[in-house]
């Protein structure tokens, strides 16, 4: 346990099939909003794919906001208890990475589609790798979460 | 649902929307993008003697754009052309398309014009007209637009001063061709904005995800996927000029550039380009993310410079510095205006300049080829129709008969070709006369059938023939209209072909197709494109005097030109291979076809 997907934003060049992807496996429809993984655009040449990081880059501030106690870490991977969850949307206002997203009643994030992640088998250029997440430099998820939070207004999912 | 059967119609007259409901069977038998659109505007196109002051812009996706079909990334628009005064279609990619889709239509249609510059923004069903100022340029304006997570397509200050072939700047892109930036601009609309939070939903996405992975692999596998990424659309640059001499340069007085070092991608992409850029749902991305910076060009950066601006910025205006090169691009991108039709009236100019046809008392300085500065220039002047710019922004056509110069104009229909000689290559030459929006590479794309001698089905081309061209420049101009329906890149059209794509079109919609009855759907739309023509009093299809008179000069195709007789020859098989008669009309049955399959585009 403990891989997850790791983003280099350097390799990144804002094709979106990871989020095109994400949805269509997911939800069996296509809807980047409702994609697990968002690529944010930071700058002309700089393009950010964000999701979550299962614990690695941040402090699971999703966890302790869930009233519900829906979501859980287990050995290098957070799930959402669904059953659990009341949508109140508390998690995804404090998610770093805006991994997040709150639709149809219920909060919706990563779950490594079950140890074979889509978006990683459809990224051309290696901007996602499945990876050891304790083996990532935090600097990396710190750039992420940066960008993030500059520009999480044009991200967040309103229905 | 992957349908919803739905157009959103913008009256810029009375600033009103309405959602009309469209003709099922129409959808169906047209799928999207280009076929669709060539219906509407069938329908819904004025017959205008002035694109400028009367006419319609619809905005059509693909039908595959919106999904993850590995690079369905296009977005065609159709009007009638400033430029031509006939048929256009700007295709672009960027990912306005998804968002319209997501929206739940089918098409965009905008009427009217605005009393004052306007920006149409749409939010799933919520549309709103915004004031919006004019002046700023088109990647300034579209990241102001873009603010909230939107998509957009938005024109800069040539847009606005009506340049002829002014383009939308698309998500970074551009769909360039033909004026569709000046036809905004007539109808004082800077931009559109569009975001949706709605599903697309395929008919069998299970299906549709094995597809997917299937195609993706299919594209990385394929031998030409390394350079094809790695050098973007200019990597044959060098071929082209050493091994085939068909690189038009200096306004077709040449066919090699000898100062090409600089502007070959396997040269400036290493030093230049800090990483690559792709449109939506690309797997592929052969846009360069092209830096300068240090230098007299310091802080240009541009998505670019593909292969057709690598010449008519480069070869074609003599110009052999990169640099100059990627800031003349840059200022094309900003004040968005075709780098095609800029560098071809450009270099028009510059040997009229050099033939004292003109002097520097028309023009204020002097215009010469290789001349970087009074490249840049000129294209500021264009862009802001300043001084001789004024006329240049009027196009090579108009500005040749101007100034009793059509001798040296190149252009069909009044578009300026893009970077294939066709002097030495026929089937291309016909390609550019047929074309139903004047000169044009992609209508066809049969330039690398000719310059390889072999591609899907064909073999053994002789470039320097007209025999079969006829035929194959009709068969790919449907296959390429297919393309464009279905919003597939054609950059991947050696991965495809035509046989890769019912089965996408069936995962996606849920209509089965065979492979015959889709070229069926490309044959009708360009029917359909011929008929606006002809109803807009274009019907002539033919070829430059420079090709027809001045052979190419030196390098591997010396000799080469296209006479009247080969091409009266190509164009007799060629409308025999559609069914039109011996002056290019399409026949009654077809006609027939047409008018029963737009009789009622919309319910109600």
């Amino acid at each position: 346990m403990g891989l997850i997907v790791v983003s280099h934003p350097e390799k990144c060049t804002h094709c979106r099939e990871c989020e095109l992807a994400c949805s269509l496996h997911h939800e069996k429809k296509v809807n980047p909003k409702k994609s697990r993984i968002r690529v944010i655009r930071a700058s002309y040449d700089l393009s950010v794919p964000s999701l979550c990081t299962h614990g690695y880059g941040c402090a699971l501030e999703c966890v302790d906001s869930c009233p519900m106690g829906a979501i859980e870490e287990n050995n290098g991977f957070v799930g959402i208890d669904e059953e659990l969850c009341d949508g109140c949307g508390a998690c995804v206002d404090v998610c770093p990475f805006n991994a997040i997203r709150l639709f149809d009643g219920k909060a919706k994030k990563c779950d490594l589609c079950g140890g074979e992640p889509v978006c990683v088998s459809l990224c051309s250029q290696g901007a996602l790798t499945f990876e050891e997440g304790k083996t990532v430099d935090k600097r990396v998820f710190n750039e992420i979460k940066k960008v993030v939070e500059e520009r999480r207004e044009d991200y967040v999912l309103q229905i | 649902m992957y349908y919803r059967y739905k157009a959103l119609i913008v009256d810029l007259d009375s600033k009103e929307f309405s959602v009309k409901e469209l003709n099922k069977d129409l959808v169906r038998k047209t799928l999207g993008g280009c076929a669709l659109g060539a219906a509407l505007m069938y329908r819904l196109a004025p017959k205008t003697p002035d694109p400028l002051k009367e006419n319609v812009v619809i905005m059509a996706p693909g039908a595959l754009t919106g999904t993850p079909v590995p690079t369905a990334s296009k977005t065609s628009f159709f009007t009638i052309s400033p430029l031509t005064g006939g048929w256009l279609e700007s295709v672009a990619g960027g990912s306005i398309g998804l968002e319209l889709r997501s929206c739940g239509f089918e098409a965009l249609v905008i009427k009217g014009k605005s009393e004052a510059p306007c920006i149409i923004r749409i939010t799933d069903q919520n549309f709103s007209f915004e004031d919006s100022d004019w002046g700023s340029d088109a990647l300034d304006a579209a990241e102001k637009l873009s603010k909230g997570g939107y998509s957009t397509a938005c024109i800069g200050q040539a847009g606005e001063n009506l340049v002829r072939f002014a383009g939308v700047e698309c998500d970074g892109r551009q769909a360039g061709r033909g004026g569709l930036g000046a036809i905004f601009g007539s109808k004082n609309l800077k931009g559109i904005a569009i975001k949706s939070t709605g599903d697309i939903e395929p008919e069998s996405p299970e299906v549709l995800e094995r597809l997917v992975k299937k195609w993706y692999d299919a594209l990385l596998q394929h031998s030409s996927y390394r350079d094809d990424t790695k050098y973007g659309s200019g990597e044959f640059l060098e071929w082209m000029n050493s091994e085939r001499g068909t690189f038009p340069t200096k306004n077709w007085q040449l066919s090699v550039f000898e100062n090409r070092k600089q502007i070959d991608p396997y040269y400036w992409a290493p030093k230049y380009s800090v990483k690559n850029n792709g449109c939506i749902s690309c797997v592929k991305p052969c846009g360069k993310m092209f830096v300068i910076k240090e230098g007299k060009y310091s802080g240009t950066k541009i998505d670019g410079p593909e292969y057709e601006t690598l010449y008519a910025l480069g070869g074609n205006v003599f110009n052999g510095n990169i640099e100059a090169l990627a800031r003349a691009n840059e200022l094309c991108d900003r004040y968005g205006i075709d780098t095609i039709s800029t560098g071809g009236t450009i270099a028009f100019a510059m040997e009229l300049y050099e033939r004292n046809i003109i002097t520097k008392d028309d023009v204020g300085y002097e215009l010469r080829f290789g001349d970087e500065d009074a490249l840049l220039k000129t294209i500021e002047q264009i862009a802001i129709r300043e001084g001789f710019g004024n006329l240049l922004a009027e196009g090579t056509a108009r500005a040749s008969e101007h100034l009793g110069a059509q001798r040296y104009a190149v252009h069909v229909k009044g578009m300026d070709p893009p970077a294939y000689d066709a002097r030495g290559l026929k089937g291309m030459a016909l390609a550019y006369a047929t074309s139903p929006r004047g000169a044009c590479h992609l209508r066809a794309g049969v330039y690398g059938i000719e310059l390889t001698g072999k591609w899907w089905k064909y073999s053994d081309i002789d470039r320097y023939s007209t025999e079969k061209k006829g035929d194959m420049v009709a068969t790919m101009e449907d296959l390429m209209s297919v393309y464009d329906t279905l919003g597939i890149c054609k950059f991947s059209r050696h991965v495809y072909f035509a046989e890769g794509l019912p089965e996408l079109v069936e995962a996606v919609t849920g209509i089965k197709y065979s492979v015959e009855e889709l070229f069926a759907i490309g044959a009708n739309a360009n029917w359909m494109k011929k008929l606006i023509n002809m109803r807009q009093g274009i019907s002539k299809d033919s070829l430059p005097p420079r090709m027809f008179l001045d052979p190419i000069a030196e390098g591997p195709s010396k000799g080469a030109r296209v006479t009247e007789e080969e091409l009266s020859i190509m164009l007799k098989d060629y409308y025999r291979a559609r069914g039109w008669s011996e002056e290019g009309e399409p026949s009654k049955e077809q006609i027939n076809e047409v008018d029963d399959l737009t009789k009622e585009v919309f319910y109600g």
